[in-house]
């Protein structure tokens, strides 16, 4: 709020300069603190995008149930909070475990049949779909279309000379991080990421060489899964939990992917913190309601200029 | 010059007989709910057969046609109530409405290779317009809905005699979107059968090598966009006049894609029949799974996922093995 | 060691071999020659796992290749190099050859073979951290091979390894193949050119439309009236 100048020595122009003055540092104060909560939810995006880019570079295809399984991370953190009390913790360990369990099963009983048959670039897109219709209407037998709330992991909000931040959402951005770090390294320097690299750039000379490729494709369907539902728990405390969440985050994350490339890892990171900046500018300038008009509008003006994205359609 | 295979006898005859029963088929029947149900099956036929043209036969993956059915419907639907427009005309200026914009829509994507480039771009034009529907309150009514839109007037015969649209009996509408797929796929079957279906086709299988002949891709991919987009929006103003209230979702959310992809491909991606096979069996799926409850999307989600298990290529390939 | 015995290829409905038998022992080099489209390639990958026989068996050691499953094969000693190298180009020769040793067994050993590798390649050593699709192909066709070799295979299957290569550097892998061999390891190459395969090979297989049509000792194939018109050009 504007404190009232009430002296009446100053004058009206130097009033007027003050009160400018004001003004532009308070609305870079908003800037500032709308971009960093844009940069907290665009790791977030670029958690689940990662996912989704993960599963395109090794197996060539869009998963539309990405979302939902988002969700079901939700839900799973919100139950084992209300019915156990356990801390957040375990019920986000819970989420993600479940997660990772639910793709390992989409993969080995719908995707793989699909998979050396013909018609493979349309096939996993009709299941993944169906997939995700009935997930979304399992949700909401199983649990109801009520929004369902989870309370903050930790209270309260860091103050850095009049810099306002969540301790929630501090802790977001070191978890995206830590996890995004630490798989990205994983990615590069074990012999699972060797595998899977190898999988994805060339599965018949990988296979040559001794790599189950089909092993492979299970994984990352699960670790992709995993990824998506993490990212949920960590929002669900920002966001309500429905059965609905998890097709905007779909949505936001295909931009996220074709941002930074298909196939791309960095690319998906990038992309997700462009989105969420673009995202919390908008607000800013523009309003809620036409936020996600100015993120279509700059993907479509990036992809008019540079059609491959950040990093291009790239095997990594 | 026809560059299309020739129809099979079984075939022509399952068609023929299709084309009759079509004709008659209200004379027996007359139970408004029957008729709504094979209304909405003959509605999204043509809206998965103008998608399956762009995306089966041009091989260009777009996830924004919805758009172009809201556009038609809210095009039409806006200037009969505000400007007195004729439904009737609204039907074509829907249409040509949707195809302009389609023009606009595919000039960026005409660039992009990869298909869920393609896709993701579409997806954002759909969602723009979307969006502002949305939010152009004063104009739309947004989400509120958009109600108190003109039936098509009746049309006089002869006598006391008159067509009527108002009232309960669906009759008219039926034979009103009757007419309009038959319309439609006529347009779609004789675009494929000339040379213009021969360039879709090459687009579609080796882009490259298609220019290299001297195919002018960048003409029949904007006029694939154009097409599919013009008849979508028909479809869609169309269906202003006959459900007479609109709201952004109804006719602009990703869920209706979904539905056109999921129609589409279990009949068939790139199959002449397959849309209007899978229109027609997951609408009165739909309804049937009614009886379930709470349990019918569910067994829906399912049955796809089992269908396209079964038959990866759609339905159509199962039932006509011939290639298109 | 290993015999491919009798057996019929297809891709889809179209069939590619007919009836293919052919044997390598210990410790040979034996060379299968044809056209373009003979089906050479086709037998490597029916025996690398890549394509399973419709019909016939092949065995390494008495251990059938064609029931179990394409990635155990490499377990069993045998190391393919593929078509066109068929490198992993988002990732550095390093990484290529480290790919090489994926399998458990050559996982453990990886350190010292790896470094076996650079030595007999030292141009690998100068590349090591190069990108594998930036290198030249004689450069990457040293890449292939010594990937393939990291696993101290005892058969190795070469498939074309001349193609697209100045005949300086084909004479350069060729004797990087005697020398494979002469440390012991039994090789199955597959060569469009007939004239230097046979002088390095001991024995030797004719290929045509998806048939074996000619076998017999290299220096009998070498003076052959029909070989010496159809694939040596003489």
């Amino acid at each position: 709020m504007l404190p009232c100048r009430k002296n009446a020595l100053r004058g009206t122009a130097e009033r007027q300069h003050l009160l400018t003055a004001e003004r532009i540092h308070m609305n870079l104060k908003l800037i500032a603190e709308q971009m960093l909560n844009g940069l907290v939810l665009g790791s977030m995006y670029a958690l689940v995008a990662s996912g989704l880019t993960l599963i395109w570079g090794t197996m060539k295809m869009l998963n539309f149930a990405h979302g939902e399984l988002y969700m079901i991370g939700g839900f799973v953190l919100y139950y084992t909070s209300l019915l156990f009390g356990v801390h957040p913790f375990w019920g986000i360990l819970l989420a993600v475990l479940v997660a990772f369990i639910l793709g390992l099963l989409l993969e080995r009983t719908i995707l793989h049949p699909l998979l050396d048959k013909p018609g493979w670039d349309v096939s996993p897109i009709v299941a993944t779909l169906g997939v995700s219709i009935f997930l979304q209407n399992f949700a909401l037998k199983a649990w109801g279309e009520r929004f369902k709330n989870v309370p903050y992991f930790i209270e309260g909000t860091l103050d850095l000379s009049g810099f306002r931040i969540a301790y929630q959402r501090i802790l977001i951005l070191v978890v995206a991080a830590a996890v995004m770090v630490g798989f990205w390294l994983y990615v590069k320097r074990s012999r699972f990421g060797l595998a899977l690299r190898a999988t994805a750039q060339d599965r018949d000379a990988a296979t040559i060489l001794g790599i189950n490729s089909h092993r492979i494709y299970l994984l990352t369907f699960g670790i992709s899964s995993a990824l998506a539902a993490l990212a949920a728990t960590m929002l669900a405390p920002l966001f309500l939990i429905n059965p609905w969440m998890g097709i905007p985050l779909l949505l936001k994350a295909f931009i996220v992917v074709v941002l930074g490339g298909l196939g791309s890892f960095g690319g998906a990171i990038l992309g997700g913190f462009l989105l969420g900046s673009i995202e919390s500018l908008a607000i800013v300038f523009l309003s809620s309601e036409w936020k996600d008009v100015a993120a279509f509008v700059v993907l479509i003006s990036f992809l008019v200029f540079k059609p491959s994205g950040f990093f291009g359609t790239k095997e990594w | 010059m026809s560059f299309g295979p020739s129809l099979s006898t079984k075939k022509s005859k399952a068609i023929a007989a299709m084309v009759i029963v079509l004709l008659i088929f209200p004379v027996f029947i007359q139970d408004p709910y029957i008729m709504n149900i094979v209304i909405l099956s003959l509605l999204f036929a043509v809206l998965a057969c103008s998608w399956n043209l762009i995306c089966g036969y041009t091989g260009i993956f777009t996830f924004g046609h919805q758009a172009f059915f809201g556009i038609g419907a809210y095009v039409s639907a806006l200037f009969s109530m505000k400007l007195g427009l004729s439904p009737w005309l609204g039907l074509l200026v829907g249409g040509v409405a949707a195809g302009l914009i389609g023009c606009m829509i595919g000039l960026p994507c005409l660039r992009l290779r990869v298909a869920p480039y393609i896709a993701i771009t579409t997806l954002a034009f759909s969602e723009i317009a979307r969006i502002i529907c949305m939010n152009l309150v004063a104009l739309t009514r947004g989400e509120l809905g958009l109600w108190g839109i003109p039936e098509f007037p009746d049309i006089p015969l002869w006598g006391d005699l008159v067509i009527s649209f108002s009232g309960g009996d669906r009759t008219a509408y039926y034979y009103v979107i009757l007419v309009i797929f038959f319309a439609s796929l006529g347009l779609i079957g004789w675009m494929l059968r000339s040379y213009i279906g021969l360039a879709f086709r090459a687009i579609r299988d080796e882009q490259d090598a298609a220019l290299s002949l001297g195919i002018d891709t960048t003409r029949y991919k904007l006029l694939a966009f154009i097409t599919s987009s013009f008849l979508a929006g028909v479809a869609g103003s169309f269906y202003a006049h006959y459900i007479l209230i609109l709201t952004p979702t109804s006719v602009f959310s990703v869920g209706l894609m979904t539905e056109v992809i999921a129609v589409t491909l279990v009949g068939g991606l790139g199959t002449f029949w397959g849309p209007v096979i899978g229109a027609f069996s997951l609408t009165v799926l739909l309804e049937y799974l009614r009886e379930f409850g709470e349990y019918r999307f569910m067994i829906y989600g399912a049955m796809l996922v089992a269908t396209i298990m079964f038959m990866p290529k759609g339905v159509s390939s199962k039932l006509f093995p011939e290639k298109e | 060691m290993l015999i491919v015995n009798n057996i019929d290829v297809f891709y889809g409905d179209a069939q590619a071999l007919w009836d293919v038998s052919l044997g390598v022992e210990e410790k040979e080099i034996v060379t299968l020659l044809g056209a373009n489209g003979a089906g050479k390639s086709t037998t490597l990958r029916a025996i690398s796992g890549l394509l399973k026989p419709r019909k016939g068996t092949i065995s390494l050691a008495g251990v059938s290749l064609d029931q179990i499953e394409p990635y155990q094969i490499i377990l069993h000693g045998l190391s393919h190099v593929p078509e066109g190298r068929r490198l992993f180009p988002s990732m550095t020769v390093m990484e290529n050859l480290l790919v090489g040793a994926y399998a458990p067994l050559a996982w453990k050993g990886r350190s010292s073979s790896l470094k076996e590798m650079m030595e007999i390649f030292p141009i690998l050593k100068e590349r090591r951290d190069q990108l594998a699709g930036t290198l030249s192909g004689g450069e990457q066709q040293m890449c292939a091979i010594a990937r393939a070799m990291v696993s101290q295979p005892k058969v190795l299957l070469l498939d074309e390894p001349s193609l697209g290569l100045a005949p300086v550097i084909v004479e350069r892998i060729f004797e990087v193949i005697q020398r494979i061999n002469q440390k012991g390891v039994t090789i199955l190459l597959v060569e469009q050119n007939a004239q230097l395969a046979l002088q390095i090979a001991h024995r030797g297989y004719v290929m045509e439309t998806g048939h074996v049509v000619m076998e017999g000792p290299a220096s009998q194939l070498l003076q052959d009236e029909y070989i010496k018109q159809a694939y040596l050009g003489l």
